[in-house]
């Protein structure tokens, strides 16, 4: 049963492979070079689905400003992968459970004590993920902790591949499904209470699909820089539109196109996957905070002291 | 007709023994109130007394610590479920900067009537939304005079057309009850006529409508009844016998009592 499941999933990782490629092969051939081999097809595929999810799910992390949930997450995910790696079972079982029970302490902390939830969530990472470094210190070698914190896409197998793309499927079908929901709740939740939504429903749903993508996302940038994933698009679109759909439309393009180019310098130089996602990303950052059609700064600046005729924005 | 007036007799909220705390401070102290169905009321009180704090447990985003809520005549989540309490929240308590038009922000009205409706369209993502709540929308978009701003993103709104949206947003509801949390603050004497204008058509249409407010002058004139909290009820029935200067700066004065030592603006002093 769960052999026909695997071959079945394979089947499905193969054929979107091949499809990929398929567009890879138009490329000009030094760009398509790299992705000849094998290793490095199943990493496209992978930062393809991680830059996705991620990229979706930044824009609710922007306007939730959820930024610092997203940072305490991704670290309390450290003792789960130790844990389950002590046990033997498949990393991302620990991963999810210990992810999603430091986001139900943190709720816990704030509604009992006077505590903010910004101290709350500090204070609880960190101890997840200290009781992770310390099972990790002694269970596993130093190259293996350098993958969990700074992942390893170049690495990334069969298993890790089909972690991903049910995580972005699951993702990207409750963010269609439930579009209204997650707006209504996002933008004004006590509205949402008047029309019968059950709020702390949706409120733990995000929070779990916030989990699982991070899990889904540890083996390609780790567990540190996932939070730029989760940030960075969101942010670089919510720069340029006015429309929420637009704006997650946006942030996933600039997830998957962050990914992938990234992917590419990494193999090109020789340097960590990770961070040469992550740098990408923010460079896309840089251009939208610069250069925004409305809200860049050298944008204003050069609309106030330059264009004295162009129209003022309507503020 | 003879349901009509069945409903009518019916009080569009009933409330009784109700507390309401915020980690140990008492919000709300065994209020017991029957709001009368298909009128405009006006709820008045110091700040601090418990006004904002009423319409968020209506709406069902704050647990009463006890307490019994009924909504025409029916438990109040079931009320909320079949899309019969429309909310307007004051306007500080929204992200003006959310990347939404004044369209979307409207339509978020209609959510819970498109929830309801059968199989794979209650999925349907809201720009696929059928005609009825477009028109609905629009229609209520064309009650605030905002017709011609649909299109046009909220962060751009000033301060009285961010409260006509918010406004319109509850009208598209199509509800029986509107709770409004300070509609009229913040807003120039032309938009206050015109919420004004359209919460009274909403009333006579038969609906009720319940809405905070620090404007005594108008809550006597158009109001057809009043409550006065503060903390408990300190009053409830004609505005006019209700909302005399006496009664309110005797409420006022007990506030100002039972808050001493702790910063108080005796707003209402001000405007009694």
């Amino acid at each position: 049963m769960t052999a026909t499941l695997q071959g079945a999933g394979e089947a499905v990782i193969d054929l979107l492979i091949a499809a990929m490629m398929v567009v890879v092969n138009l490329l000009p051939e030094a760009l398509a070079e790299p992705f000849q081999y094998r290793f490095m097809q199943r990493a496209l595929l992978t930062s393809i689905l991680v830059g996705a999810v991620c990229g979706l799910l930044s824009s609710y992390v922007i306007l939730k400003r959820w930024s610092l949930l997203g940072d305490a997450i991704s670290h309390a995910v450290l003792p789960g992968v130790a844990i389950a790696y002590l046990l033997g079972w498949p990393f991302f079982i620990g991963a999810f459970a210990t992810g999603a029970l430091t986001s139900l302490g943190i709720g816990v902390i704030e509604r009992n004590t006077r505590i903010k939830s910004d101290a709350a969530m500090g204070l609880m990472f960190t101890a997840a993920f200290a009781l992770g470094v310390v099972i990790i210190s002694q269970i596993a070698t130093s190259t293996h902790l350098m993958h969990i914190l700074f992942g390893n896409v170049l690495g990334v197998r069969y298993p890790a591949l089909m972690l991903t793309l049910v995580a972005g499927v699951l993702v990207l079908s409750v963010v269609l499904l439930f579009y209204k929901e997650l707006l209504i709740y996002v933008f004004d939740p006590v509205q949402a209470r008047s029309q019968g939504l059950n709020t702390s429903v949706i409120h733990y749903g995000l929070i779990l699909l916030l989990t699982l993508t991070i899990v889904a996302s540890l083996e390609t940038v780790g567990i540190i820089l996932v939070v730029a994933m989760l940030v960075t698009p969101g942010a670089t679109a919510y720069l340029l539109v006015n429309r929420l759909s637009t704006m997650l439309m946006l942030s996933t393009v600039i997830g998957i196109v962050s990914a992938v180019l990234g992917l590419f310098l990494a193999f090109q130089f020789n340097v960590a996957s990770g961070g040469a996602i992550v740098l990408v990303v923010t460079g896309f950052f840089l251009l939208a905070f610069l250069f925004a059609p409305q809200r860049g700064v050298v944008t204003r600046w050069a609309r106030r002291n330059i264009g004295q005729g162009l129209p003022k924005a309507d503020l | 007709m003879e349901a009509e007036q069945r409903n009518q007799a019916v009080p569009a909220v009933e409330i009784a023994d109700l507390s309401v705390a915020y980690d140990s401070a008492l919000a709300l102290d065994k209020v017991d109130l029957a709001l009368p169905a298909g009128q405009l009321i006006a709820v008045a009180g110091p700040n601090g007394a418990g006004k904002s704090t009423l319409l968020r447990t209506l709406v069902g985003s704050l647990k009463p610590r006890s307490g019994r809520v009924l909504i025409h005549g029916e438990d109040a989540e079931r009320q909320r479920r079949s899309g019969q309490i429309a909310y307007m929240p004051q306007h500080e308590q929204v992200d003006w900067d959310f990347p939404l038009s004044v369209g979307d922000v409207v339509l978020c009205g209609r959510y819970g009537r498109m929830r309801m409706e059968g199989g794979w369209r209650r999925f349907l993502l809201p720009v696929m939304a059928s005609d009825r709540h477009r028109d609905a929308a629009r229609e209520a978009l064309q009650a605030v005079d905002m017709e011609d701003n649909i299109d046009r993103p909220i962060e751009t709104l000033s301060g009285g057309q961010r409260k006509r949206v918010l406004l319109a947003r509850a009208l598209a509801q199509d509800a029986r009850l509107l709770l409004l949390d300070e509609p009229l603050v913040g807003v120039d004497r032309r938009s206050e006529e015109l919420i004004m204008r359209v919460l009274c058509r909403q009333r006579d249409q038969g609906r009720t409508v319940v809405m905070v407010t620090h404007d005594i002058a108008g809550a006597r004139r158009d109001a057809d009844f009043a409550v006065l909290i503060n903390r408990r009820v300190v009053g409830a029935g004609d505005p006019n016998k209700l909302l005399s200067d006496d009664m309110i700066s005797r409420t006022a004065t007990d506030a100002w009592l039972s808050n001493r030592g702790k910063r108080y603006s005796p707003d209402l002093l001000e405007i009694a």
